[in-house]
This record gives structure tokens, sequence and C-alpha cells, in this order.
């Protein structure tokens, strides 16, 4: 049992580095008393030592794939709330859209196709849709905007095809947001068909390559926290998709702490404040 | 410099006398380590005569900021652990501090934030130095990424109302302040900044940081320093440190600083950035740490 609650600095740095090498997500020191705890109930559960015997074992055994996995789900609480990391969310608004309707090559063809891949019960592509109804009004009424979302599970799509949500998922959103584009229903709150219109949803299994060939042009495409559980070489395949679905100029938004640095070089790096993208040029 | 822009920022501070100074005994231990035949002894003699310059160089020195493996409690020792050049950074980078202290926070720009965005700055050119494998420039790097924008702290005590007017503009054109500044007066902080580093007889390779991090490729004496600090600010500038004025976006790889850098350190194209800038967000409370030991009277 371990005799102490902290993890030393250099067991909880080669456990973060090891993370990345494997999933491409990165743990800032803000994670860390998150991960000793979980950790530590793991540590109790399986009867290691100390923490460096839990980092020996992940690290160094055949079946690290699987402990991997259950420390990912236990850290990234995965949670799913209207307008996850505003830096993003800002970065698509005040750059990235506005940088879209100002291509000279698109003057023709007033339509911004945007995708969210792996949208779960719909928070991402109801804030996206938020997002572009604004700035359409404030800066571009003549464009229109496609939203696609897919995901694997029916049960999620389910619910984000009803479009109804607790407070604590919509905790982020805007007063204003929340007055003008939902109802209130009970205590809960559903999304108007303005927004609903926009977004049309659909299973989608990333790994199905005969799917993945025949989804149409996007301009942005989200994926965010979705790939982490992903082997290399599938996540290769799924990125290369995306770029071949990408127009050009458009981006790729992952989370805010994935890495595609061991997957491509394909795209160049968009530092935004307080967020990057992949852009392809 | 152009003369005439020299004497254009002469006049409007009203004379190099103007300028504040540096602490005396940071001026003294600046000659002292850039002449050879000056020993540790000497130099913990004169820093132990202004003891609260002395106290915030150990207090530094032992903080995460600085990242020192033992705990320094006495000049003597910070001297051997960190050596007379190291010193002599941490010492100029105390005092630069002083130097402007005494003066309120005007309205319209805030001294923290200022300082929040030239120690991460600084502190992130440190960095990236160590990455590239040139550890023994970390010191100057740092020193001139604490001070390359101390031009707009001058023009702030000397012409406030002008200052604040181009801030506004560059956040109304969501673009850079020393476009502005070059527009509107036909110098900027960058020229003012390089005015007051002479002054203060500063290294020539941090007068050159100073002078030239918005134009790199005109350094004259230190081009890989220059383009380190200028990417060390866009890296402040993605993690949104300090008062950045325009939203606009960059590509590091098409900044001229980058291929500055990879000229020397072709391995530069590896670096993986999405790691670097992932890692920065653990440095961002330290710098908050190492402005607040300095600001605290």
């Amino acid at each position: 049992m371990p005799t102490t609650m902290q993890m030393d600095e250099s067991t909880f740095k080669s456990l973060r580095d090891f993370i990345y090498e494997k999933s491409g997500i990165f743990f800032s020191e803000q994670k860390k008393y998150l991960m000793e705890t979980k950790i530590l109930e793991r540590i109790k559960e399986k009867n290691f030592k100390d923490f460096n015997e839990y980092a020996y074992f992940l690290m160094y055994s055949k079946d690290y794939k699987d402990e991997l996995k259950y420390l990912f789900n236990a850290i990234t609480i995965n949670e799913t709330s209207f307008f996850r990391n505003m830096p993003q969310i800002d970065a698509f608004e005040k750059n990235i859209l506005k940088e879209l309707v100002e291509l000279p090559d698109r003057a023709g063809f007033k339509t911004l196709n945007i995708f969210s891949a792996g949208c779960s019960t719909g928070a991402e592509p109801y804030t996206l849709a938020i997002i572009c109804k604004e700035f359409a009004e404030k800066n571009a009424h003549e464009w229109r905007f496609s939203i696609e979302a897919g995901d694997l599970s029916e049960a999620a799509l389910m619910q984000a095809r009803e479009g109804v949500y607790n407070e604590y998922t919509l905790r982020n959103v805007p007063p204003k947001y929340l007055e003008k584009y939902f109802d209130k229903d009970g205590t809960n709150y559903r999304v108007k068909d303005e927004l609903k219109r926009m977004i049309r949803f659909f299973p989608l299994n990333l790994m199905d390559d005969n799917q993945m060939r025949r989804i149409s042009k996007k301009d942005v495409i989200f994926c965010r926290n979705v790939m982490i559980y992903f082997d290399l070489s599938v996540k290769k395949k799924v990125v290369n998709y995306f770029y071949d679905m990408l127009k050009i100029g458009g981006y790729l938004v992952i989370g805010h702490s994935e890495s595609l640095h061991s997957i491509t070089r394909a795209f160049k790096i968009v530092h935004f404040p307080g967020a990057l993208a992949y852009k392809k040029e | 410099m152009d003369t005439q822009v020299r004497e254009r920022i002469l006049e409007l501070i009203g004379g190099i006398d103007s300028l504040p100074t540096l602490p005396h005994v940071a001026s003294q231990i600046m000659d002292m380590a850039m002449s050879s035949g000056s020993s540790i002894r000497n130099i913990a003699e004169i820093l132990s005569k202004d003891p609260s310059l002395a106290s915030k160089v150990l207090k530094v020195a032992n903080s995460a900021f600085y990242g020192l493996k033992q705990q320094v409690n006495s000049l003597e020792l910070a001297l051997v652990v960190l050596g007379m050049h190291e010193i002599n950074h941490l010492v100029l980078s105390v005092s630069v501090f002083s130097a402007f202290a005494d003066k309120e926070d005007k309205t319209g720009f805030s001294r923290e934030k200022f300082w929040e965005h030239s120690a991460a700055c600084g502190h992130f050119a440190r960095i990236l130095c160590k990455k590239l494998k040139e550890t023994t420039l970390g010191g100057e790097a740092f020193v001139g990424g604490l001070l390359h924008d101390i031009g707009k702290i001058v023009l702030d005590e000397f012409s406030h109302d002008t200052f604040i007017g181009i801030l506004q503009e560059a956040q109304e054109k969501n673009t850079g302040v020393y476009e502005i500044e070059t527009e509107k007066l036909g110098f900027s902080h960058a020229d003012i900044g390089a005015v007051l580093a002479e002054k203060w007889n500063l290294p020539p390779s941090v007068v050159d940081v100073i002078q030239n991090h918005h134009e790199p490729l005109n350094a004259t004496n230190s081009p890989f320093l220059v383009a380190v600090v200028r990417i060390a600010d866009l890296f402040c500038k993605a993690k949104e440190i300090g008062f950045g004025c325009d939203r606009k976006p960059f590509i590091l790889e098409e900044d001229i600083s980058w291929e500055i850098i990879q000229k020397t350190k072709p391995e530069l194209k590896n670096l993986d950035i999405e790691k670097f800038t992932y890692e920065l967000d653990d440095e961002v409370e330290k710098v908050k740490e190492f402005v607040s030991i300095n600001r605290g009277r």
C-alpha cells in the first residue's frame, strides 16, 4: 500500500509521456491530482505496492492497452457539455468561420459544411449550430450552414435528435442563447427546431472504410476526444479520411490537449489564442 | 537606429536623463560579469549591499519558476550553484522591476499583465533554448524576452494618452501595436526600448532582441536569440498571456523566425509542436509567481 498520496514528479512525467506516446493526449500538471486519485484507487484494487510499481506495470506489461483504456476513462471524465472548451469555440467563431467566408474561390457556393464526428448526445453539433447562426446574423446573412453529426451509438443519436438537456449539460451556455435557442421543458430545456433543422444526425462508424469514403466534402471537421482510444494504425487511417474529406483551406479540430504529431504531417498546425487546429492547405 | 528616430524619441521623453536608471548594484554586477577577473566573492559582496535586491534574487532562485533541484539559502551558495553569468541575468531581471516600481498603474494598461507577458516570453525563450540544446544561451534569452517590450512601459509613462490610443486602435483593427506605433509615431516601442537598453549598458545581444523582435531579419548581433524570443512571444499569444490585442492566428513553420532558427538547428522541424504547446501550460503559474515575487514591495 502506498504510504503517501503523492506521485513523485518523475513518475508523473514518465507516465504522462507514455500516455502521450500511446494515445496522443497530453495531461498537464493540473490533471496530476486527478491522475493520482484514480491511480491510487487502482493500486488498492489490484494490490500494487506503490505508484512506481503501477507505472512499471502500465509501461511494460503486455496487457497495457486495457489498463490504459481504463485509466483514460477514469481521467478524461467522459462528460458532454455545451460550449465545451471555449478557446476552441472562440477560434471557430472568431477566426475560422470568418476566414472561410472570406475565401475568394467560395464566392459562388455560399454554404459551409461542418462535420461533428463522434457527436455523442449532440452537445457539440448544437453548440456549433448556435455559433453559426449567430455568426450569420452578424456577418454573413447570405451564407447557409449545414452540419452533419455522426456517432457510433444509436442511443446517443436518439438523445441528440430529441434535443432535451438538463441544466448541468447547459451550464456554459450564455443566458442570451439559452433564451433564444431553447424552450423550457419541465426542469430541462429543449432545443428549438430552427437549430435542429441545421443538423443531420446519422450513425457513423469511423472505422468503416465504405462509409468514410462516401462522406461529402467538408469545410470544418470537429473530432474531439474520440480518437484517443484508437490504435495508431486506425488513427492514421481515420485522419487520412478527414484530410481527404476537407476542402482546401478547411480545418480539423481535435480535443484541446490531443496531438496528431505521430499521425500525420499533412496539415499545417495553426495556433489561435488558447487553441490549435489543423489546416489543409 | 536612425539618428533622427533617436532624437525624436529623446524629444518625446525629455532627454536621456529622464529615463529610469537600473539599481546601482545591478549595473556593477553586470560590468563585473562581462569583465574577466571578478570572483564570486566580489559579486556576493556587492550584491549584499542591496539587501532587498539580494533577498528577491534568493526568493526567485528558490521558486518553482527557477526550478533548482536544491534550496539555495545564501548568496554565496546561489553563486556557486548558478555561476556568475546566470546570477548576472537573475539580478538584472529582478532589477528591472524596481526601475519601474514606484509608478502606479494608469488606466487602460495593466502593469501586472505587462510583466506577466514579458516574464512568460523570457521563460518560454529559455525553455526553447533548452529544447534546442543551447542551454548556455538560456539566461540571455530570458532577459531578452523579459525586456523585449520594455519600450511600451516607457511610452506609457511618458506619453500615456498616445499609448492608450495606440492600444485601442490596434484592438479595433485587430492588428499589432507595433504596426500602429510605426504608422502614428514613425517609430515603435522596439526603438524606444533600444534607447533605454543602451542607456543601461545592457549586453549587445539583449539590445538586439529589444530592437529587432518585430523584424528578426534586421538582427545584427544575435539573430538566433532574436528569433527565439520572437517565437516565445508567439507562444505567449497562443497561451493568451498578457495583453494580446489581436486574435491573429499564426503558423510557426511560416514565421521568418522559425526559418532563421532552422538554419542553425535543422532538428527544429522534428519538434513536437503540439506537445511543446501543451507543456507550456505547466509553466504559466510559475511565471505568475515570479512576477508576484518581483512586484511585491
